[in-house]
Protein backbone atom coordinates (compact mmCIF):
# COMPACT_ATOMS: atom_id res chain seq x y z
CA UNK A 1 0.00 0.00 0.00
CA UNK A 2 0.97 3.43 -0.52
CA UNK A 3 2.18 5.77 1.89
CA UNK A 4 1.34 8.60 -0.06
CA UNK A 5 -2.30 9.66 1.43
CA UNK A 6 -5.24 9.99 -0.94
CA UNK A 7 -6.38 13.79 -1.76
CA UNK A 8 -8.79 15.16 0.57
CA UNK A 9 -12.46 15.10 -1.13
CA UNK A 10 -14.30 17.74 -2.79
CA UNK A 11 -16.20 18.77 0.50
CA UNK A 12 -12.94 18.17 2.43
CA UNK A 13 -13.10 20.99 5.52
CA UNK A 14 -10.70 23.93 4.44
CA UNK A 15 -9.41 24.34 7.96
CA UNK A 16 -6.81 21.52 8.00
CA UNK A 17 -3.55 22.76 9.15
CA UNK A 18 -0.75 22.96 7.17
CA UNK A 19 1.16 19.64 6.81
CA UNK A 20 4.66 18.27 4.99
CA UNK A 21 3.81 15.55 2.32
CA UNK A 22 4.10 12.09 3.75
CA UNK A 23 7.51 10.58 4.02
CA UNK A 24 8.77 13.63 4.54
CA UNK A 25 9.16 15.34 0.31
CA UNK A 26 7.82 18.85 -1.14
CA UNK A 27 4.14 19.23 0.24
CA UNK A 28 3.71 20.11 -3.50
CA UNK A 29 4.57 16.72 -4.79
CA UNK A 30 1.80 15.47 -6.70
CA UNK A 31 -0.79 12.40 -5.08
CA UNK A 32 -2.08 10.25 -7.30
CA UNK A 33 -3.91 11.06 -10.30
CA UNK A 34 -8.13 10.92 -9.44
CA UNK A 35 -10.82 11.82 -11.58
CA UNK A 36 -13.37 14.40 -10.65
CA UNK A 37 -16.02 14.52 -13.17
CA UNK A 38 -18.07 17.27 -11.10
CA UNK A 39 -14.81 19.58 -11.13
CA UNK A 40 -14.50 19.33 -15.05
CA UNK A 41 -18.05 20.41 -15.26
CA UNK A 42 -18.04 22.98 -13.07
CA UNK A 43 -14.82 24.40 -14.65
CA UNK A 44 -17.14 24.68 -17.74
CA UNK A 45 -19.91 26.40 -16.22
CA UNK A 46 -17.40 28.85 -14.80
CA UNK A 47 -14.32 29.24 -15.07
CA UNK A 48 -12.61 28.51 -12.14
CA UNK A 49 -15.09 26.99 -10.47
CA UNK A 50 -13.83 23.43 -11.11
CA UNK A 51 -10.58 24.35 -8.72
CA UNK A 52 -12.84 26.09 -6.23
CA UNK A 53 -14.46 22.59 -5.53
CA UNK A 54 -11.06 21.24 -4.67
CA UNK A 55 -10.41 23.65 -3.11
CA UNK A 56 -8.36 25.35 -4.35
CA UNK A 57 -9.59 29.19 -4.52
CA UNK A 58 -6.46 31.14 -4.84
CA UNK A 59 -6.06 28.86 -8.63
CA UNK A 60 -9.56 29.41 -9.07
CA UNK A 61 -9.36 32.73 -8.70
CA UNK A 62 -5.94 33.05 -11.58
CA UNK A 63 -7.69 30.47 -13.75
CA UNK A 64 -11.07 33.37 -13.56
CA UNK A 65 -9.08 36.32 -14.43
CA UNK A 66 -7.30 34.83 -17.28
CA UNK A 67 -10.67 33.28 -19.18
CA UNK A 68 -12.60 35.61 -18.23
CA UNK A 69 -10.25 38.40 -18.62
CA UNK A 70 -9.50 37.12 -22.22
CA UNK A 71 -13.00 36.86 -22.97
CA UNK A 72 -14.43 39.70 -21.41
CA UNK A 73 -11.73 41.81 -23.23
CA UNK A 74 -12.21 39.78 -26.63
CA UNK A 75 -15.86 41.78 -26.41
CA UNK A 76 -14.08 45.04 -24.94
CA UNK A 77 -11.80 45.23 -28.51
CA UNK A 78 -14.48 43.51 -30.55
CA UNK A 79 -18.26 44.63 -29.62
CA UNK A 80 -20.88 42.44 -28.73
CA UNK A 81 -20.66 41.20 -32.97
CA UNK A 82 -17.51 39.35 -31.78
CA UNK A 83 -19.27 36.35 -30.81
CA UNK A 84 -21.56 34.95 -33.61
CA UNK A 85 -23.24 31.81 -33.76
CA UNK A 86 -24.50 32.49 -37.41
CA UNK A 87 -21.56 34.79 -38.83
CA UNK A 88 -18.88 33.18 -37.39
CA UNK A 89 -20.41 29.77 -36.33
CA UNK A 90 -16.56 28.53 -36.56
CA UNK A 91 -15.23 30.61 -34.19
CA UNK A 92 -18.29 30.32 -31.71
CA UNK A 93 -17.30 26.89 -31.49
CA UNK A 94 -13.91 27.91 -29.96
CA UNK A 95 -15.68 30.47 -28.25
CA UNK A 96 -18.26 28.24 -26.76
CA UNK A 97 -15.94 26.13 -24.51
CA UNK A 98 -15.27 29.22 -22.32
CA UNK A 99 -18.95 28.09 -21.43
CA UNK A 100 -22.09 29.51 -20.75
CA UNK A 101 -20.95 33.48 -20.88
CA UNK A 102 -20.46 33.06 -24.41
CA UNK A 103 -23.98 31.06 -25.35
CA UNK A 104 -25.32 34.53 -23.16
CA UNK A 105 -23.17 37.12 -25.12
CA UNK A 106 -24.25 35.19 -28.55
CA UNK A 107 -27.55 35.23 -27.42
CA UNK A 108 -27.19 39.29 -26.85
CA UNK A 109 -25.76 39.81 -29.95
CA UNK A 110 -28.62 37.52 -31.86
CA UNK A 111 -31.75 39.29 -29.96
CA UNK A 112 -30.78 42.43 -28.68
CA UNK A 113 -28.64 43.61 -31.53
CA UNK A 114 -28.43 41.94 -34.84
CA UNK A 115 -31.57 42.89 -37.10
CA UNK A 116 -33.07 42.14 -40.32
CA UNK A 117 -31.87 44.30 -43.53
CA UNK A 118 -33.05 43.99 -47.18
CA UNK A 119 -30.00 43.60 -49.14
CA UNK A 120 -30.00 45.42 -52.85
CA UNK A 121 -29.05 41.92 -55.28
CA UNK A 122 -27.98 44.29 -58.40
CA UNK A 123 -31.04 44.18 -60.47
CA UNK A 124 -32.85 41.19 -58.32
CA UNK A 125 -35.55 41.02 -55.45
CA UNK A 126 -33.82 42.08 -52.26
CA UNK A 127 -32.05 39.76 -49.81
CA UNK A 128 -33.37 39.89 -46.41
CA UNK A 129 -30.25 39.01 -44.39
CA UNK A 130 -30.36 38.98 -40.50
CA UNK A 131 -26.80 40.87 -39.74
CA UNK A 132 -24.83 43.29 -37.59
CA UNK A 133 -25.21 47.07 -38.04
CA UNK A 134 -23.31 49.36 -39.81
CA UNK A 135 -22.05 52.24 -38.09
CA UNK A 136 -24.66 54.67 -39.77
CA UNK A 137 -27.41 52.51 -39.24
CA UNK A 138 -30.30 52.44 -36.61
CA UNK A 139 -32.34 49.54 -34.90
CA UNK A 140 -35.91 49.79 -35.49
CA UNK A 141 -38.37 47.51 -33.56
CA UNK A 142 -41.02 48.94 -35.64
CA UNK A 143 -41.62 46.85 -39.56
CA UNK A 144 -40.66 49.35 -41.67
CA UNK A 145 -42.81 48.37 -44.32
CA UNK A 146 -45.30 45.63 -43.33
CA UNK A 147 -43.15 43.11 -45.30
CA UNK A 148 -39.92 42.78 -43.55
CA UNK A 149 -39.43 40.87 -39.87
CA UNK A 150 -38.51 42.58 -37.55
CA UNK A 151 -36.24 44.22 -36.14
CA UNK A 152 -35.04 45.70 -38.64
CA UNK A 153 -31.80 48.22 -39.51
CA UNK A 154 -32.29 51.34 -41.11
CA UNK A 155 -30.26 54.05 -41.85
CA UNK A 156 -30.36 56.98 -39.31
CA UNK A 157 -30.73 60.77 -41.00
CA UNK A 158 -29.04 61.96 -37.78
CA UNK A 159 -25.96 59.37 -38.07
CA UNK A 160 -23.21 60.25 -40.83
CA UNK A 161 -24.88 63.17 -42.14
CA UNK A 162 -25.52 65.54 -39.09
CA UNK A 163 -23.10 63.89 -36.97
CA UNK A 164 -25.55 63.18 -34.46
CA UNK A 165 -27.43 60.16 -33.32
CA UNK A 166 -30.68 59.29 -31.63
CA UNK A 167 -32.67 56.50 -30.57
CA UNK A 168 -31.36 52.98 -30.47
CA UNK A 169 -28.68 51.93 -32.60
CA UNK A 170 -27.37 48.18 -33.09
CA UNK A 171 -24.22 46.86 -32.50
CA UNK A 172 -21.21 48.39 -34.46
CA UNK A 173 -19.84 45.74 -36.63
CA UNK A 174 -16.30 44.46 -35.93
CA UNK A 175 -14.20 44.70 -38.89
CA UNK A 176 -10.46 44.34 -39.52
CA UNK A 177 -8.12 43.59 -37.53
CA UNK A 178 -9.75 45.06 -34.34
CA UNK A 179 -12.26 42.27 -35.58
CA UNK A 180 -9.67 39.35 -35.82
CA UNK A 181 -7.83 40.53 -32.40
CA UNK A 182 -11.21 39.84 -30.66
CA UNK A 183 -11.74 36.93 -32.36
CA UNK A 184 -9.01 35.60 -31.17
CA UNK A 185 -8.98 36.79 -27.14
CA UNK A 186 -12.39 35.01 -27.05
CA UNK A 187 -10.89 32.00 -28.87
CA UNK A 188 -7.99 31.87 -26.34
CA UNK A 189 -9.96 32.20 -23.70
CA UNK A 190 -12.50 28.94 -24.82
CA UNK A 191 -8.91 27.14 -24.99
CA UNK A 192 -7.67 28.36 -22.01
CA UNK A 193 -10.64 26.88 -20.07
CA UNK A 194 -10.62 23.45 -21.78
CA UNK A 195 -6.90 23.49 -20.29
CA UNK A 196 -8.18 24.24 -16.73
CA UNK A 197 -11.23 22.01 -17.10
CA UNK A 198 -8.73 19.10 -17.87
CA UNK A 199 -6.45 20.36 -15.37
CA UNK A 200 -9.58 20.27 -12.21
CA UNK A 201 -11.02 17.24 -13.71
CA UNK A 202 -7.53 15.00 -13.46
CA UNK A 203 -6.54 17.07 -10.30
CA UNK A 204 -3.19 15.73 -8.07
CA UNK A 205 -2.81 18.76 -5.99
CA UNK A 206 -3.93 19.04 -2.40
CA UNK A 207 -5.80 21.55 -1.05
CA UNK A 208 -4.61 24.70 -0.79
CA UNK A 209 -5.62 24.92 2.97
CA UNK A 210 -3.56 21.87 3.36
CA UNK A 211 -0.45 23.39 1.70
CA UNK A 212 -0.50 27.07 2.87
CA UNK A 213 -3.05 27.09 6.61
CA UNK A 214 -6.17 28.72 6.27
CA UNK A 215 -5.96 32.66 5.39
CA UNK A 216 -2.25 32.60 4.70
CA UNK A 217 -1.25 34.99 2.27
CA UNK A 218 -0.06 34.29 -1.09
CA UNK A 219 1.99 36.73 -1.27
CA UNK B 1 -13.16 64.96 -37.28
CA UNK B 2 -16.51 65.50 -35.90
CA UNK B 3 -17.22 62.41 -37.18
CA UNK B 4 -14.69 60.59 -35.34
CA UNK B 5 -15.53 62.88 -32.44
CA UNK B 6 -18.76 61.38 -32.50
CA UNK B 7 -17.60 57.63 -32.93
CA UNK B 8 -15.62 58.15 -29.91
CA UNK B 9 -18.26 59.63 -28.08
CA UNK B 10 -20.68 56.79 -29.02
CA UNK B 11 -18.54 54.51 -28.24
CA UNK B 12 -20.31 51.63 -25.48
CA UNK B 13 -17.83 49.14 -23.96
CA UNK B 14 -18.65 45.45 -25.20
CA UNK B 15 -20.89 46.49 -27.43
CA UNK B 16 -19.44 48.01 -30.10
CA UNK B 17 -15.85 47.91 -31.66
CA UNK B 18 -13.37 49.55 -29.99
CA UNK B 19 -11.34 51.96 -32.27
CA UNK B 20 -7.97 50.52 -32.08
CA UNK B 21 -7.12 50.33 -35.82
CA UNK B 22 -4.19 52.45 -35.24
CA UNK B 23 -2.82 50.55 -31.90
CA UNK B 24 -4.33 46.93 -32.52
CA UNK B 25 -0.64 45.65 -32.34
CA UNK B 26 -0.46 46.89 -28.84
CA UNK B 27 -3.15 44.52 -27.78
CA UNK B 28 -0.21 41.96 -27.26
CA UNK B 29 0.40 43.05 -23.88
CA UNK B 30 -2.96 42.15 -22.18
CA UNK B 31 -2.76 38.91 -24.28
CA UNK B 32 0.04 37.63 -23.45
CA UNK B 33 -0.40 38.51 -19.75
CA UNK B 34 -3.83 37.12 -19.43
CA UNK B 35 -2.84 33.62 -20.99
CA UNK B 36 0.45 33.73 -19.36
CA UNK B 37 -2.01 33.95 -15.75
CA UNK B 38 -4.23 31.47 -17.16
CA UNK B 39 -1.39 28.74 -18.42
CA UNK B 40 0.62 29.86 -15.29
CA UNK B 41 -2.41 29.22 -12.83
CA UNK B 42 -2.53 25.01 -13.88
CA UNK B 43 1.24 24.54 -14.45
CA UNK B 44 2.74 26.08 -11.19
CA UNK B 45 3.18 23.69 -7.83
CA UNK B 46 3.04 26.85 -5.72
CA UNK B 47 0.57 29.34 -6.31
CA UNK B 48 2.60 31.64 -4.84
CA UNK B 49 4.86 31.73 -7.00
CA UNK B 50 2.34 32.77 -9.36
CA UNK B 51 2.92 36.14 -10.39
CA UNK B 52 6.32 35.64 -11.17
CA UNK B 53 5.91 32.82 -13.32
CA UNK B 54 2.77 34.67 -15.40
CA UNK B 55 5.26 37.85 -15.35
CA UNK B 56 8.54 35.96 -17.24
CA UNK B 57 5.81 34.05 -19.39
CA UNK B 58 4.53 37.30 -20.46
CA UNK B 59 7.31 38.29 -21.21
CA UNK B 60 8.74 35.59 -22.84
CA UNK B 61 5.62 35.39 -25.42
CA UNK B 62 5.68 39.41 -25.97
CA UNK B 63 9.84 38.74 -27.10
CA UNK B 64 8.73 35.86 -29.22
CA UNK B 65 6.32 37.41 -31.10
CA UNK B 66 8.99 40.29 -32.11
CA UNK B 67 11.38 37.46 -33.11
CA UNK B 68 8.58 36.30 -35.30
CA UNK B 69 7.73 39.40 -36.05
CA UNK B 70 11.39 40.52 -37.00
CA UNK B 71 12.39 37.31 -38.99
CA UNK B 72 9.70 37.54 -40.89
CA UNK B 73 10.23 41.38 -42.37
CA UNK B 74 13.68 39.80 -42.92
CA UNK B 75 12.74 37.41 -44.22
CA UNK B 76 9.92 39.08 -46.49
CA UNK B 77 12.64 42.16 -47.32
CA UNK B 78 15.76 40.98 -47.68
CA UNK B 79 16.45 37.18 -48.32
CA UNK B 80 13.45 36.66 -50.54
CA UNK B 81 14.63 39.87 -52.84
CA UNK B 82 18.40 38.78 -53.09
CA UNK B 83 17.19 35.27 -53.79
CA UNK B 84 14.60 36.57 -56.76
CA UNK B 85 17.44 38.33 -57.85
CA UNK B 86 19.76 35.16 -57.83
CA UNK B 87 17.20 33.00 -59.86
CA UNK B 88 17.06 35.96 -62.70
Amino acid sequence: MSDVPPEAPIDAPKTVPPRPAAGGGSPFTPGPERFHPVAGVAAWVLPGLGHVLLGQPRRAAAVAVGVLGLFFGGLLVGGIDTVDSREDRLWFYVHALTGPVAFGADWLNQNRFKAWVLEPTGGGRPLEVFRSSHADEVRVDAPQNGQMPWPVLQRSPQWGDDDRFTGPRGAGKSIGKVNEVALLMCALAGMMNVVALLDAAFNRRRPEAELYGKGASTS
Amino acid sequence: MTTMLAYTLAWRPFIDPMNAHDWWFLLIFPVAMLVSIAWKAVRVDDVRRLPRAAGVMTIQVVLAMLGLGLAAYIGLVVVLPILAGLAR
